[in-house]
């Protein structure tokens, strides 16, 4: 939709009202309730917010210890600048329409640490090579019968998942729990446009994943950042609640698989009929990249303490920087039996994580294996849990994963040094306060302080 | 003395590490802490953190939490564990373990210096960080007595480089020897400062630093 088109377009569908959203660095969905006349005269710039949403950490404190040039020296602004092609009518709030924003400077300036404006910098370097990629989520979350407020109240212990607490997943009993839940989750996807493939219960009593149809990566972002905030706030319409949550409880965690392929002139890159394994050079060097970058990425892709309390052995989420053809133990789950089905499924984001630089950091990832031809280590054919000390590792705390995204330059070189400077330090806060702010250091199971600050927010 | 860290130290182990190396610079207190054997805990008041320390003819290994063979089990508030306003520890085991007990709280508790002796050695440790301004004003809001660290303090200096943290000596001497954190300490109106918020955020991330820096 062009400026010129959106007068017509608000009078068609009587918006009185525009949300915008856009994403935190923590994924939160920053934004504000605009009058149909204050949206207008905001363009092309869009309202205003405090640049400290960039500068909070999701306990509410303000994060000292680093800067960067698009903060101002004594409190400023930054502006949500619309994506017009994004704006959709509410599906459950007449009169409202949301739109999608883009973080930049108060002069107009995207703003490196937008996770948008990250992703579409990747994108743009694919562009640049004649690249384009598909993409996929699977999402997992968790349903609990208690409403936030109760949930908060009961310190998020002991809630009652819907569902059996059987631990099973795919049972259409156990689905039928949550069935009432999702059919208003999914009216409301259908409504905002945002296209869905499947749901299913899944192995943690309260369990579902939700898949979405492949897409360009920007658009996939789009609807994952928006699908959960669709799946928050039926939980909060209906007196439930939901949580993304890297592990909620004992039980098994909530991931977030990502699909991708990649394509040149739109022809599959990652297919080779004539080689024995199906597998392109292409698709050897961006698994090479993917894997050498991997340690680095994955302070990107489990960015909160509670995420690596996931990544254990035998519980479904990969510990190694691996890569096998259909091997769901590995990080990489590559598939390539067919030209249609060829793509790689990159196993080891959580659920809490940012859906924008997540698959921003895959790309990156894969971009760099392009760009240095880097030949992948062996395929794991086995399974890649249980393995004896000495077997590459992947990092297993948020500070531990921080120090190798320092030093993973060719992150640093797709990704922006700005941004991943930022990142680090926002990570590296976020250690500290587990540590000086009330986590056990010492505790093998969630804590409190990780359900008070991530339960309702990531 | 050799000061050892856990893998993945927490930041109670760094800040520890920090403090027990800054103590061992000292030949004399080093020479006594070489004679130290045993486990000794410290532990905060409030909330999990904890530290054990296993002295061993010259070695200090450092690691989380409250080993289940400590001999002596220190519990402070370390928010503050030295001011003059400071809970008096409760201490278990050192009666027992005297010589333990008294060895290492001595390492704990290095000798007093002047704040400004701490503000320079802040300053040489981080003045040139990005970020930081090029001139620290330091006042001492006891005696009036300043302390200009840094460049740009003449006629040419540009007052959007400068910061200015005003204290009591004990405030001033608490944030430039580590012991607390300059964010934290300016938010609770324990020291004050003239500057950006740029400053504010980047010294604050210096002073974590600076406690720290023994980890590396």
């Amino acid at each position: 939709m062009t400026p010129d088109e959106l007068g017509a377009w608000l009078d068609e569908n009587r918006i009185t009202t525009v949300r915008t959203e856009g994403a935190s660095l923590d994924g939160l969905v920053l934004g504000k309730h605009l009058s149909r006349g204050k949206f207008e005269r905001s363009l092309p710039l869009g309202p205003a917010l405090s640049d400290l949403v960039f500068a909070w950490d999701n306990g509410g404190a303000p994060q000292l210890g680093w800067w960067a040039d698009f903060r101002q020296p004594a409190l400023g602004d930054v502006h949500q600048r619309p994506d017009l092609s994004t704006i959709v009518v509410s599906p459950d709030r007449p009169g409202m329409a949301n739109v999608l924003v883009d973080h930049t400077t108060i002069d107009g300036t995207a703003l490196p640490v937008c996770p948008r404006v990250v992703l579409r910098g990747v994108v743009d370097q694919l562009a640049a090579r004649g690249f384009t990629a598909l993409s996929a989520y699977e999402l997992e979350f968790m349903l609990f019968r208690e409403s936030y407020d109760d949930a908060r109240r009961a310190r998020y212990r002991k809630l009652t998942p819907i569902g059996t607490p059987l631990p099973l997943g795919y049972t259409t009993h156990n689905a039928h729990y949550v069935a009432g839940f999702m059919d208003e989750v999914v009216r409301r996807l259908d409504g905002l446009g945002i296209a869905w493939e499947a749901w299913s219960d899944e192995a943690a009593p309260g369990q579902v994943e939700l898949n979405f149809v492949p897409a360009d990566p920007l658009s996939a972002a789009d609807r994952v950042f928006r699908a959960k905030q669709v799946i928050k706030e039926v939980a909060l319409d209906r007196g439930a609640s939901a949580t993304f949550m890297a592990k909620a409880t004992a039980e098994f965690g909530n991931g977030m698989h990502i699909h991708h392929s990649l394509r040149r002139d739109g022809v599959p890159v990652f297919f080779d009929g004539r080689s024995a394994d199906h597998r392109s050079a292409g698709m050897r060097h961006w698994i090479g990249g993917l894997v050498a970058t991997m340690p680095g990425a994955v302070s990107i892709l489990a960015p909160t303490v509670n995420s690596y309390r996931r990544m254990v052995g035998f519980a479904a989420a990969p510990t190694t920087p691996t890569w096998g053809e259909e091997n769901k133990s590995t990080a990489l789950r590559v598939i390539s039996r067919s030209e249609k089905l060829a793509r790689i499924e990159h196993r080891v984001a959580s659920a809490d994580v940012n859906v924008y630089l997540a698959l921003a950091v895959i790309l990156a990832g894969g971009l760099a294996g392009i760009d240095g031809a880097i030949e992948p280590p062996p395929e794991h054919d086995g399974l890649a849990w249980g393995e004896p000390p000495g077997y590459a590792r992947l990092p297993s705390s948020i500070s531990r994963a921080a120090d190798e995204l320092e030093h993973a330059t060719l992150l640093g070189e797709v990704l922006g040094d700005a941004f991943v400077d930022y990142w680090l330090h926002g990570r590296r806060w976020e250690w500290l306060m587990f540590h000086t702010s009330g986590g056990d250091a010492e505790a093998t199971s969630v804590t409190d302080w990780e359900l008070d600050r991530y339960f309702e927010l990531v | 003395m050799d000061v050892v860290l856990e893998p993945d130290a927490t930041p109670l182990v760094r800040i520890i590490a920090t403090t027990l190396r800054d103590s061992a610079a000292d030949p004399d207190v080093a020479r006594k802490a070489e004679r130290l054997r045993g486990v000794f805990v410290l532990r905060s008041e409030k909330d999990p953190q904890a530290v054990t320390m296993r002295f061993d003819r010259g070695r200090v290994a450092l690691s989380r939490g409250v080993a289940p063979d400590a001999q002596v089990v220190v519990t402070v508030d370390l928010d503050n564990m030295s001011g003059p306003d400071a809970a008096k520890p409760k201490a278990r085991g050192a009666l027992r373990h005297l010589r333990l007990a008294l060895g290492v709280s001595k390492l704990l508790e290095p000798k007093a210096r002047p704040w400004s002796e701490h503000a320079h050695a802040f300053w040489a440790f981080a003045g040139a960080r990005r970020g930081m301004p090029e001139r620290l004003r330091v006042v001492c809001l006891d005696d009036g007595a300043a302390l200009d660290l840094g460049t740009g303090s003449g006629p040419d200096a540009n007052p959007s480089s400068c910061y200015e943290v005003h204290g009591s000596a004990p405030a001033l001497v608490s944030i430039f020897s580590g012991n607390s954190v300059f964010g934290q300490d300016l938010l609770e109106g324990k020291v004050y400062a003239i500057g950006s918020l740029q400053h504010a955020s980047v010294l604050t991330g210096s002073f974590l630093e600076w406690m720290m820096r023994g980890s590396a």
